[in-house]
């Protein structure tokens, strides 16, 4: 697995809002009282309303997950082409998973094809190495320089600080791209192990090794922004 | 007997509750006796709900939105919809 430098990705876009709320009026029933049932049935049946409806609600997510492959630079082309095949397949959709899964595959393929194109590959083969705090034990295993302790045990309170913020978000565009995907997908979205998994194309075993090296990566950034006031 | 290191390795695992009956006692065993590994515990923990908070907004950009569905309509593959739109 190659490193994290995929041209064009500009690593201060992580947490820009990407955008406001939407209704859009010719709906008839408030967006997010239709049940996926009743999306897919009116996908099906070919409904503009429906695949409105659909976009409204699942392009958000489905945006987030392929910036957590590829980074914000090519994301939004990934997601117009991944609606592109959802109303060209969607008659092929034999809810054998949530509607909401079959979207983030669809867009997190795409995402993997642009990564193989560039020659960057989002596999589990090359594993992470000795963790960033690999240095910090001592030769019986115990902690030689223990991390510093943080400014706040409130998670409202721990990444307020802009300067924080944006060590953040150059951590995350430095990262490999399968951490970066599995933390940002198990982390910041919210979906559960099994869907990371599934839509990642991972073994779970795998998955948690990439999240937890993820997470001891931005540990260590917190531990030195605790400790200096910088990245 | 658990190791600092030992914590450090498995301590996402820990918070997933995705260890073994006998592992989670070794650790806890360990924690009890090791600050640095409880502040450690409590800095990852910490950081995976802040990363939570941190999230992207569910919605995408209203010019995405737009372009997608400018999209669907030139699309000529998808059928016709219902006369009357059920939606």
């Amino acid at each position: 697995m190659s490193a994290a430098s995929f041209a064009g990705y500009h690593s201060d876009s992580w947490r820009r809002p990407i955008g406001p709320s939407l209704r859009y009026p010719s709906v008839k029933t408030p967006i997010q009282e239709i049940t996926e049932a009743r999306l897919v049935e009116g996908l099906k049946a070919g409904s503009a309303e429906a695949f409105r409806a659909a976009v409204h609600r699942y392009a958000g997510p489905m945006l987030a997950t392929a910036r957590a492959i590829v980074g914000p630079a090519h994301a939004e082309d990934i997601v117009q082409d991944a609606w592109i095949k959802v109303f060209r397949q969607i008659g092929d959709f034999e809810a054998r998973s949530s509607l909401s899964t079959w979207l983030q595959r669809i867009v997190a393929n795409g995402a993997i094809s642009m990564l193989r194109k560039s020659q960057r590959e989002l596999t589990a083969a090359d594993l992470p190495g000795d963790s960033v705090y690999a240095d910090q034990f001592d030769a019986s295993g115990h902690w030689s320089s223990p991390p510093p302790d943080w400014h706040t045990n409130s998670p409202d309170g721990l990444l307020t600080a802009e300067e924080l913020q944006s060590c953040l978000d150059a951590h995350l565009g430095r990262m490999p791209d399968n951490q970066r995907a599995v933390l940002v997908m198990r982390d910041m979205q919210g979906l559960s192990f099994d869907e990371v998994c599934g839509v990642l194309d991972l073994s779970p075993a795998n998955a948690r090794v990439l999240l937890h090296r993820a997470r001891l990566k931005l540990m260590a950034m917190v531990d030195h922004f605790e400790q200096t006031g910088t990245c | 007997m658990k190791k600092c290191r030992d914590i450090h390795d498995l301590a996402s695992e820990l918070l997933a509750g995705d260890l073994s009956r006998s592992e989670r006692l070794g650790i806890r065993l360990h924690l009890m006796m090791c600050s640095h590994c409880r502040r450690f515990v409590r800095h990852l923990e910490l950081l995976a709900n802040s990363l939570r908070q941190h999230a992207l907004t569910a919605m995408a950009p209203p010019a995405l939105v737009d372009r997608i569905l400018a999209t669907r309509q030139a699309d000529s593959v998808l059928a016709p919809g219902p006369t009357e739109d059920p939606f």
